[in-house]
Formats: structure tokens, sequence, C-alpha cells
């Protein structure tokens, strides 16, 4: 039986870390008899057995499950509840920091409000035109405000006007354009994946499609390409299929993206 | 390269924030681990699956108790060794019950080691089987999973030679039990 005192230096025989000092200790030990050579030997052989035990592998229920479960997680998180969400939306209109547009849409809000008030006291028809007008009319300064502030220096500033971009009712070309050119060159990684969930928002508008499958070529970041891979299976993105392929081909790419890229693949083919 | 490598800890720090997707990379990074965690102390494929599976809703539930100081994986086998726990005290019985049928699998299985290389694995599968779920999973912590002494330490309010004492003896036994039981199979 091995001393206990002597166990710190035997592991550390065993993990190959002896320092010269220790060797010199270990070989003393070994001619005082106090250790035997032998049972260090047969320690050292355990552990390579050990190390090379196979290394069992989970079945692809496992993923199937655990993507699931990712999936709804996100859903719940995307659905707030309608309070919380009214009042996020005013926060960020009021309070995002960049007064100018604040102010404006304060004005317009405060108009609505007003004609909302003379809905009430006059005859309806009159004001529902004005209404839709106005509306029309907030829809353009929030998009202006909005495109304003894709330019701010500021990376919070930028992933607020993302983000602010989703609450949009629809979203113009000019507004898709901005986007997609967040996602291709914005130095920051965070900008660009909230760029992919607000263009998410507006799949339906015709350049969004477009502009994903071409952005497999601008990107580098192993998050992004993850979360584009991702995005344009969930797309049902069949012209993503190339780009993606050319990347496997072309690029070194991190396993897990790779793993990633290849499931996309496979669900889109 | 920077890109390539984004740490365990950012991206659970990014989780943490709210950006839920990035715990899928997370995800393929380490499941596989970690199911051999779980499936080297159950011997259960499916079980083992839905352990692992547990630790990552865990991680989701408890993001917010990441603090990003220590190791990813030293928080992560935290959780892993507490589902594995509250597991073997809800079946303690059964558990028991279903380890001793499954080294009779082993042992008698229809048609016996094929090489010298399986008999090998099964007979160290078999040894580390019959020693106690707190050595083999101090053996899984430290050799399997290369956690550092000091993180199993934290993890088990012990101190690092201690542990280091725990793992010796336990690989003392594992090699005990194995010339057992290879002394056995030649004389059968």
């Amino acid at each position: 039986m091995i001393d206990d005192k002597y166990i710190p230096l035997v592991m550390d025989y065993l993990e190959g870390q002896l320092s010269a000092a220790q060797q010199q200790e270990l070989k003393e030990l070994l001619e005082k008899g106090i250790l035997q050579e032998q049972e260090l030997k047969e320690y050292s052989n355990m552990l390579q057995q050990m190390e090379a035990l196979p290394q069992p592998e989970p079945s692809s229920r496992l993923r199937n499950n655990f993507y699931t479960m990712l999936a709804a997680a996100e859903a719940e998180e995307k659905a707030p509840g309608f309070l919380q969400k009214l009042q996020e939306r005013l926060g960020r209109f009021f309070w995002s920091g960049n007064v100018q547009a604040g102010s404006v849409l304060a004005g317009a809000l405060l108009l609505i409000i007003g004609v909302g008030i003379g809905y009430w006291l006059r005859p309806v028809q009159v004001y529902e035109q004005q209404i839709g007008q106005l509306q029309h009319q907030l829809l353009e300064m929030q998009q202006v405000a909005l495109l304003s502030q894709l330019e701010q220096n500021s990376a919070t500033e930028r992933l607020k006007a993302v983000n602010l971009s989703q609450e949009l009712p629809e979203a113009d070309q000019q507004v898709i354009k901005a986007l997609l050119n967040t996602l291709n060159s914005d130095p920051s990684i965070n900008v660009r994946l909230a760029a992919i969930e607000a263009l998410h928002t507006h799949a339906s508008h015709p350049l969004v499609r477009e502009g994903l499958v071409r952005s497999f070529e601008y990107q580098e970041s192993p998050l992004v390409l993850i979360a584009l891979a991702e995005e344009v299976a969930a797309l049902q993105e069949k012209r993503a299929v190339a780009p993606m392929q050319k990347l496997l081909e072309e690029k070194e790419l991190d396993s897990t993206v790779k793993q990633q890229i290849n499931q996309s693949i496979n669900i889109l083919l | 390269m920077e890109q390539n490598t984004l740490s365990d800890n950012h991206l659970m720090l990014q989780v943490k924030e709210g950006r839920t997707s990035c715990l899928g990379l997370l995800f393929e990074r380490h499941h596989k681990p970690l199911y051999a965690f779980f499936f080297r102390l159950t011997r259960d494929g499916d079980l083992s699956e839905d352990l692992t599976q547990t630790v990552f809703y865990r991680i989701l539930k408890y993001k917010h108790t990441f603090l990003g100081k220590g190791a990813f994986t030293a928080w992560m086998f935290h959780m892993a060794r507490n589902i594995m726990a509250d597991h073997w005290r809800k079946n303690k019985r059964e558990g028991q019950r279903d380890d001793l049928a499954k080294i009779e699998d082993t042992a008698e299985s229809s048609y016996g080691p094929a090489t010298d290389r399986e008999e090998e694995v099964s007979l160290l599968q078999k040894a580390l089987l019959q020693m106690s779920d707190e050595k083999r999973e101090l053996l899984e912590l430290s050799k399997f999973q290369g956690l550092k002494y000091k993180e199993i330490a934290d993890m088990t309010n012990s101190t690092e030679n201690n542990v280091r004492v725990k793992v010796f003896r336990a690989i003392q036994e594992l090699k005990t039990i194995y010339a057992q039981l290879d002394e056995e199979v030649q004389h059968d």
C-alpha cells in the first residue's frame, strides 16, 4: 500500500509531470524499495487502458430533442406579454437616446391621440382617411429615424435600430437594403446576428431571401455563419445550398459551423 | 484563429444575456462528453440521452447563475453531477438492480468478446461498474473528462490534494478489481 504522503509524487509520475527534483526523489524511493517500479508501471498501464476505452456515441434523438427544446425556448422569449410589449415599444421610442427621432415620434403619437379623441366626438367617416394618412406618415418617420440610427457609431445604438426594425409593421426597400448592408458589413457580430433576426421578421419581402443567400460570402464569424445557415434552412431557401457548399469546399471552417451547414444543406435538399 | 475559437465562457455569457441560440454551439461542443459521462456511469443509452438533455435544460433555466469566473465545463459538470445524484436518489433500488443486470449482461454476452482488445475493454467496463458511484464519478471527471483537481475539489467541497489522493486510491481499486476479473476469466 503506497503511503498517502507519496501519492502526489506518484500521481505526477503517472501524469508525466515530474520535475527534475521529483525525478530524483522518485529514483531514491525506488532504490530504497519504498515504491516498486513494477507497481507504478501497472498503474500507468491501467490509465492507458482507461484512455483507450471507446467513446460511447449518442443517437440522433438527443440532437433532435435538444433543438426542439431550444426552438421552444427561443419562441417563448420572442413572445412577451401584451403589456410588456407595449411598455418596451414606448420605452424604445421615447428613451432610445435618439432625442430627435423620439420627439418627432412623440409629436406624431400625440397627434394621433388627438385625432383619436376627435374620432369619438365627431362623425366617423371624415377622419378615417386622415388616420390612415397619419399612420402612413408615422411609419415613414419610424423608417427615417431607424435609417439614421443605423448609421450611428455606437454598436449599442445600431443594435437598438436593428431591433426597432422588427417592430415596423412593414419595411420598405430602403430599410431592407440597410439591414442587409448591416448584416454584411457591420463591425459588430452582435449587430449582424440581430440583423438576421430582424430580416426574419420581414422574410416575405423578396429582397430578404436573396440578400441572405448572398450574405454567406461576406461572413467570417462562426456565430454569424451558423445563424445564417439556420435561417436559410428555416426559410426553406434552396438557393442557399450552392453558396453553403462553396463555403464547405473553399474555406477552413470551425467544426461546429461545418456541422450546422451540413445540417442545413440536408434539410434543404 | 480568434474567430474560430469563441470561448465557452463567452458563448455562455451570450446565452445569459438572452442570445439563446448560442446554446446550440455549446451543445455541439459538449453533448458527446456529457453523454459519455452519463453513459459510463449508468450503462444506459436512453437514460444518458435524457440526462444530457436535462443538463442543457438546466443550463438554460439557471443561466443567471453563471458568472463566467471559472471554466464553463466545470460549471456544466457541476450540474451534471447534481442531475446524476438526483437520478440515483430517485431510483436507488431499481438502479442497483439495473446495474447488476448490466454487469451480468456484459459477462454473459451471447457471443463473448472476439478479440483480446474487446475482452480487455469488456473487463475494464465491468471493473468500473463494480466500483462505488462516488469513485466511478471521480475517475470519470478527472481521467475521462479532464477536469482539474482544483475544479473537482470545488465541486465536492474538498481540497485539491484530497481529490488527488482519492483519484489515486480509485485507480488502485480499479486495478485490483480488474486483476481479479482477469483471473476469473483465465480460470474459466
